[in-house]
């Protein structure tokens, strides 16, 4: 039994971009961790159905070797969402950080008037 | 029968293709594309109600493999719903300033992705098209652009995110399972796992990101900041509460009956419902903001919504469904309105809002129409639905929670409701800040604006009424669910709403307006990471939950 698989390795950087998200305070950390996390489930969704040996799926290949092309084509889809909105996100931050001058959501919190 | 997905794309293709166009050219065209699309809606509707479900797969794939939509007794009236309030809401805004051809575009292309979300037969479609409205809403909500809003807007694109990571975790550990990402493939494969528990992950995980977009107890911390952000439209406003809530709701509901061979959620969230009324209207109690308290008591009704439609019978079921229509249309009433009796009254604080009838009659008319529809008046549409629900519940010993939540609905508004009193002899600082919102007064107007936006809050107040006095043939006709009335159901209704409003005025104005410990709960806010906190316990129970009883 092997330990150091994609799927095991894909489930630890979900995780440690979780322990990210819960316990650090900077924005510029969370959206890192979030992205860490998302690559993690990404790597996850690749693995699956994944045999050793078996081949890419593109063009006239053997269809009997072909790895499962599905999770493939989603996760192109996947990463591009994913990178629109981490873009989003550091867009806004970006604006946030130069009207609040701080990087810190309880910083923030403090100086967003209170209704 | 036209092509379901034509339903989804043509918002989205007449707002790109015609983005430059002059504006007021842009605006009627939409407006038209709009109205066909309302009229589709209600041809698709017609024919699921004849020929029954019907599904599509894109692209000529096969069953399974391409991207399916499904339009069924349940997502084609929700379809509906949608193109309705859509359009109505744009009129409403037909003349307003923010309405260039931006606001314009994301606001039609939101209503293409809800639709599109509403028919989804793919998990991993529904994934990609929450990812899209995420954006879009993000977009509106920051539209006015001030300090408050870059916080907001932040705030609910990474907790969002953050959910569709698990969204995204749970697809995959789905399609390990069960080699399929169709809800109706998927549904046909769970019954044939044999230990339940190993679906208990994905469950667990897919289920707490649809939670956070329903905004149920734990979960709701982003929403208010969000639907009552300072520099959202109200027309944003209205949409996020009427319509995107119910988003999470509906997904809720469909992967409950998808995995429900595996493990029978019913109960449990039943009582989260039940928690998420009860906490929902306690907090909207607490506050001032008039966009807040309309916003906590969208947690409210959510809450009411999901324990319908767990209480396991037809009636409350139904009643359920009906209640999501009818609270789009009221919410969305209560917040447009809303926002033109702030803007005429210059302050959100409830506290100093007065003697608002003679300012903005017609405004204060409809949004006395929403509060009677929300708090289930007689003859509105809001008492047929609450009376579904109960009927449902009842014999089971949790029928009185139901007295307890129609309460607490009605104490919210008996407190929104100030603003029609007269004005208090001490009130002269009222108008010492007449806040940030009232700014454009000297501009010059566009024609029709006004008349567009009472005419839009007279017509909805009266989709309220008739909601109510008809309900029996709407719900035949959209649903196919015959109302089940006894001769004595208005006698009832009458007096089981003049007790609650009595005991809530008492409640209100004796006990609760004096409390002062209230303003600390006022104060109090979740930081990002309590708000991860929780979304991350929410999880665990929910797994813990699922495995135990797997």
């Amino acid at each position: 039994m092997q330990f150091v698989t994609a799927q095991n390795i894909s489930l630890v950087l979900f995780f440690i971009g979780l322990y990210g998200v819960l316990t650090k305070r900077n924005i510029i950390k969370t959206i890192v961790s979030v992205n860490i996390m998302d690559f993690g489930a990404i790597l996850f969704l690749i693995t699956v159905n994944y045999t050793p040996g078996s081949i890419p799926p593109i063009g006239d290949t053997d269809l009997s070797r072909m790895a499962d092309p599905l999770p493939q084509a989603l996760m192109i889809t996947a990463i591009v969402i994913g990178l629109s909105v981490t873009a989003v996100s550091l867009t806004i931050f970006i604006s946030l950080f130069r009207k609040h001058g701080t990087a810190d959501w309880e910083h923030v919190i403090r100086r967003v008037p209170k209704r | 029968m036209i092509p379901l997905y034509v339903l989804v794309l043509l918002p989205i293709f007449v707002a790109t293709l015609g983005y430059f166009l002059p504006r007021s050219v842009y605006k009627h065209l939409l407006i038209a594309a709009q109205l066909v699309h309302t009229t589709l809606a209600v041809l698709t509707l017609a024919h699921v109600r004849d020929a029954g479900r019907v599904v599509q797969y894109l692209g000529d794939w096969g069953e399974n493999i391409g991207i399916g939509l499904v339009a069924d007794s349940l997502s084609m009236p929700l379809v509906l719903l949608t193109s309705a309030v859509f359009l109505l809401l744009f009129l409403f805004n037909y003349g307003k300033r923010y309405m260039n051809n931006t606001f314009q575009f994301l606001f039609i292309m939101l209503q293409g992705v809800t639709v599109g979300l509403f028919l989804a037969g793919d998990i991993f479609h529904v994934y990609v098209l929450i990812e899209l409205s995420m954006l879009t809403i993000a977009t509106l909500i920051m539209y006015k652009r001030d300090k408050q809003a870059l916080y907001d807007g932040l705030l609910y694109v990474v907790i969002n995110l953050f959910g569709m990571t698990f969204f995204l975790l749970g697809v995959g550990f789905l399609y390990k399972s069960l080699g399929t990402l169709d809800l109706t493939a998927m549904a046909a494969r769970v019954a044939m796992i044999e230990n339940p528990r190993s679906l208990a992950l994905p469950f667990a995980a897919i289920v707490s990101a649809v939670c956070l977009k329903a905004a149920i107890l734990p979960l709701f911390s982003w929403l208010p900041s969000a639907h009552g952000a300072l520099s959202a439209p109200s027309a944003v406003s209205a949409v996020l509460s009427g319509l995107q809530v119910k988003v999470g709701l509906y997904f809720l509901v469909r992967l409950q009956s998808v995995f429900l061979p595996a493990f029978d959620t019913t109960i449990f969230f039943f009582f989260l419902g039940l928690v998420t009324a009860v906490v929902g209207f306690s907090i909207a109690l607490v506050h001032r903001d008039v966009k807040l308290i309309l916003a906590f008591s969208t947690v409210s009704q959510v809450g009411l919504i999901l324990m319908g439609l767990n209480s396991g019978t037809d009636d409350a079921y139904w009643g359920s469904v009906f209640h999501i229509m009818n609270h789009a249309i009221f919410k969305a009433l209560l917040f447009i309105t809303a926002g033109a009796i702030t803007h005429a009254a210059g302050t959100r604080d409830i506290t100093r809002i007065r003697n608002i009838a003679p300012k903005a009659p017609i405004f204060a008319l409809a949004s006395l129409f929403g509060v009677l529809g929300i708090t289930g008046g007689p003859f509105f549409n809001g008492s047929v639905s609450k009376y579904l629900i109960q009927a449902g519940l009842a014999g089971q010993p949790w029928e009185p929670l139901m007295y307890l939540v129609n309460l607490g609905t009605t104490m919210v508004f008996v407190k929104y409701l100030q603003m029609f009193l007269p004005q208090r002899a001490t009130a002269g600082e009222a108008h010492e800040e007449p806040a940030e919102i009232a700014t454009h007064h000297d501009l010059p107007r566009i024609p029709g604006r006004v008349f567009a936006m009472n005419s839009v809050a007279l017509l909805m107040g009266a989709l309220c009424l008739a909601g109510g006095v008809f309900a029996g043939p709407i719900m035949e006709l959209l649903f196919g669910h015959t109302l089940p009335i006894s001769g004595a159901f208005y006698l009832d209704k009458f007096l089981i709403f003049g007790g609650t409003l009595v005991v809530a005025v008492a409640l209100y104005y004796g006990v609760v307006h004096r409390l002062e410990v209230l303003s600390a709960v006022r104060e109090f806010r979740f930081t990002f990471n309590g708000v991860a906190t929780l979304f991350t316990l929410f999880f665990a129970v929910v797994l813990t939950y699922t495995f135990l009883i797997g």
